[in-house]
């Protein structure tokens, strides 16, 4: 488990890598298709300069979650040595809460979870995987339109005049891959988080416990019925 | 078995934890050695106001005991036997957590195909 939760934050950092991968693979496009006609180009710069002006807005969030990271490999690392010393790992408890940490939405600052709140963050998650969908979707139209208007007219020339593919071959298969990845990735992580979120609720099941048997002194915590 | 020593972290943590998320955490830094508030503040990343609440709470409910009396300011605090068991409940909660995660694969294929 330790292992999928490391897998949890690397899918949570990969989500905003992908987005400069996307970024990346329209600034080869842009490239390639150096040799279309001078109104398909400036179309093509139109779309290729958009998601790079949105790069920089990203730098934040992916900054933040790279240093969630960076702090969750130190944990880990205090973890693994704790275990070659000792049963009990201290820094185990800290970790678990940097995983929920990464769950909350940004702006949820309150102090005392309920159970409500375990329903925004499921509704944030909701959220978040319809963003993902119409992302992939709308990448996806750009994909195809490209593959009608450039890629196909790109393979039909090549084979007319007899010269490599290679090149649109290369395309394809990124276009692909990187789609495949990002839906495989993405989908991964909510199976993760969700699995985190019934967790979160388990426990604030047990700190609402404790507040109620602060008003009932008598529960000793072991489980039996206070005598 | 020989009692860890919690020792100060490399890493901060969460700016956004909740009163139990540090509940636990007051309660694991003194389940082995008495601890100063001041140790607390300084290892845990706690304000003063918020850690004075926490410690009132900790200590009304039997779960935080106050090994000495206040010494010019110096307060001590250790995790009760009240407090080892509710901290008992928190780790069967992540135990069963970490354990019962197999048939993860089986829930991502149908999401994949859902």
């Amino acid at each position: 488990m330790m292992r999928r939760s490391h897998s949890f934050l690397m899918g949570h950092i990969f989500s905003s890598v992908f987005g400069m991968y996307i970024v990346m693979l329209w600034v080869i496009l842009l490239i390639a298709m150096m040799g279309l006609p001078f109104e398909l180009l400036s179309i093509a710069f139109v779309v290729i300069i958009i998601p790079i002006l949105i790069a920089p807005l990203r730098y934040k969030s992916a900054k933040n979650r790279f240093g969630a990271l960076q702090q969750a490999g130190a944990a880990l690392k205090e973890i693994e040595d704790a275990l070659d010393e000792r049963h009990v790992v201290p820094g185990l408890t800290s970790y678990i809460f940097l995983i929920f940490d990464v769950l909350r939405p940004a702006d949820t600052l309150n102090d005392v979870p309920s159970e409500n709140d375990v329903e925004k963050l499921r509704k944030h998650l909701t959220n978040l995987t319809r963003k993902v969908i119409i992302e992939v979707i709308f990448q996806g139209a750009l994909y195809i339109l490209l593959i009608v208007n450039f890629l196909i007219p790109e393979f039909l020339s090549a084979i007319e005049q007899g010269t490599p593919l290679l090149v649109p071959l290369v395309f394809l298969g990124m276009i692909i891959v990187i789609l495949v990845a990002r839906w495989i990735v993405f989908f991964y992580w909510r199976l993760l988080a969700r699995r985190w979120l019934n967790f979160y609720q388990g426990f604030i099941a047990w700190g609402e416990e404790l507040e109620s048997a602060f008003s009932n002194p008598t529960n000793t915590y072991d489980g039996r019925e206070p005598t | 078995m020989k009692p860890p020593t919690i020792r100060p972290r490399s890493w901060t943590p969460g700016p956004r934890r909740t009163k139990y998320e540090r509940w636990v955490e007051l309660l694991e830094a003194c389940v082995w050695e008495s601890r100063t508030q001041s140790w607390l503040m300084r290892h845990l990343g706690l304000k003063t106001q918020m850690i004075k609440e926490d410690l009132d709470f900790l200590v009304d409910a039997g779960l935080f005991e106050q090994v000495d009396e206040p010494e010019a300011g110096i307060y001590v605090f250790k995790t009760t036997e009240k407090g080892r068991g509710a901290l008992d409940q928190f780790y069967t909660l992540v135990t069963q957590f970490f354990t019962s995660g197999h048939d993860s694969k089986r829930h991502a294929v149908l999401l994949l195909i859902g």
